[in-house]
């Protein structure tokens, strides 16, 4: 799988997550760019991906997830 | 050995209730329903200005030994966890142990433990049980977080609620009571909960005053109780569905044995997460946070006081205990009800503000 289709992959998720249906997402998006990026929905994306991916984020990382770009590196 | 069993519970909360509309008019009605959906958690008692978690514990402990007509030169022991004490020194044991008028045999003493407190104080009584420093001994587990959140910190405050527990240990046959334990540790996560300008490490000056608001718009200081949600949330998931399956291994049960699996109080959908990973079908499972929000190292046993109350603790009942949180730690309790059952006191859960010094 190519970044840009894992990128796509956490997109979808980042939309259920967020109830955003039409949002785009970069590598440096940020709970900055979305009011409705709070800690609640850093937990269920980071779960959604676990699961979509088959992959166990280290909680030292979900702790400082900041951007998608740190999720992004650890899709495998 | 002497061996301790649990024969009595009841919990205490404040009568004063945070409401959704009171935290909606501070944080926005959005933000707090994108919170409350998943937290379950409607209402929240918190303590006013004058009422400690001394004084809930208080009024639990001498609601339940009046209850039960516990003389109380008869207690060997006296166990108060919270984090939320009235003093740095001397422990709240000691109040309380005055307040209640326990002997000077009564031994008393804190722990300083979290949301996890509730298996460990049960673990720590039993070893004085076993040890014959004990045949009658009071569990106080109380904690009173509101008093130490920034009210802008909207993650916290629409969380937490403050209340205490009192828990009665008598001597009991070997296959009842506290039957087994399974406690640790992961110490990479204690930032993840905490409070910084609390004690030796980080003094209190004005710098620890300030104000910083967080990337998600959570304001605090470094003297307000801080979380890492995400953080602790994750952890919470992954590692106590292990936990709980060591646990049963280690004492040779399984979740068909179990009657009841009652969880730390956290959030809702944190328990029906765990719950889920699990497997435990929904006439084990039990939620007591919805109209008295997470009471932290109170919130287990106020859980387990409430199932009593609600008549879902038969005679004989095998019942599991899981706590979390800071630490990051966790504490499994394995608990064979007595054959005659735990009766609820019928005593009030809730303290309303009189004085404090004449509170009952």
């Amino acid at each position: 799988m190519t970044r840009a289709q894992k990128l796509d992959r956490l997109q979808e998720i980042f939309r259920d997550v967020l109830d955003q249906p039409a949002l785009h997402i970069t590598e440096s998006f940020s709970p900055a760019d979305c009011p409705e990026w709070d800690s609640v929905a850093t937990v269920q994306i980071v779960l959604a991906a676990e699961a979509e991916f088959a992959m166990r984020v280290p909680t030292a990382t979900v702790a400082h997830l900041h951007c998608v770009r740190e999720l992004l590196d650890l899709v495998p | 050995m002497l061996h301790a069993a649990l024969t009595a519970i009841h919990h205490v909360v404040p009568a004063r209730r945070l409401t959704a509309a009171e935290l909606e008019a501070r944080f926005g009605a959005k933000s707090v329903q994108s919170i409350t959906s998943l937290s379950g958690i409607r209402e929240r008692r918190i303590v006013e200005p004058g009422m400690t978690a001394s004084d809930l514990a208080f009024a639990a402990a001498d609601r339940l030994l009046e209850a039960r007509g516990i003389p109380r030169p008869s207690l060997d022991v006296l166990v108060v966890t919270t984090q939320t004490g009235d003093y740095q020194i001397p422990g709240t044991a000691y109040v309380l142990h005055e307040r209640l008028g326990l002997s000077p045999h009564c031994a008393a003493f804190d722990l300083a433990q979290g949301c996890s407190a509730f298996p460990y104080s049960l673990a720590v009584a039993q070893g004085l049980f076993a040890a014959g420093l004990a045949r009658r001994a009071l569990v106080l587990n109380a904690d009173a977080v509101s008093s130490i959140l920034h009210p802008q910190d909207r993650t916290l405050v629409t969380l937490h609620g403050d209340g205490a527990t009192a828990t009665l240990l008598e001597t009991a046959t070997a296959n009842e009571g506290l039957l087994g334990f399974h406690l640790g540790t992961d110490s990479s996560g204690w930032r993840y909960l905490c409070m910084p300008a609390s004690g030796a490490r980080q003094p209190r000056d004005e710098s620890t005053r300030r104000e910083i608001t967080d990337e998600f718009g959570n304001v605090r200081t470094a003297e307000h109780f801080q979380m890492n949600g995400q953080a602790v949330f994750h952890f919470a998931i992954h590692k106590i569905p292990e936990v709980v399956g060591e646990a049963l291994g280690k004492f040779g049960v399984s979740l068909a044995d179990l009657d009841l699996v009652i969880l730390h109080q956290a959030n809702r959908f944190m328990i029906q997460q765990i719950y889920k990973k699990l497997g435990v079908p929904a006439e084990k499972q039990f939620f007591y946070l919805e109209d008295v929000g997470n009471l932290s190292g109170a919130a287990t046993p106020a859980a387990l006081s409430e199932a009593v109350r609600q008549g879902r603790v038969r005679p004989g009942a095998l019942i599991l205990l899981v706590s979390f949180g800071v630490g990051l730690s966790w504490g499994i309790a394995l608990v064979r009800v007595g054959p005659h059952g735990l009766v609820p006191i019928s005593a009030s859960t809730e303290l309303t503000l009189v004085n404090p010094n004449s509170q009952s």
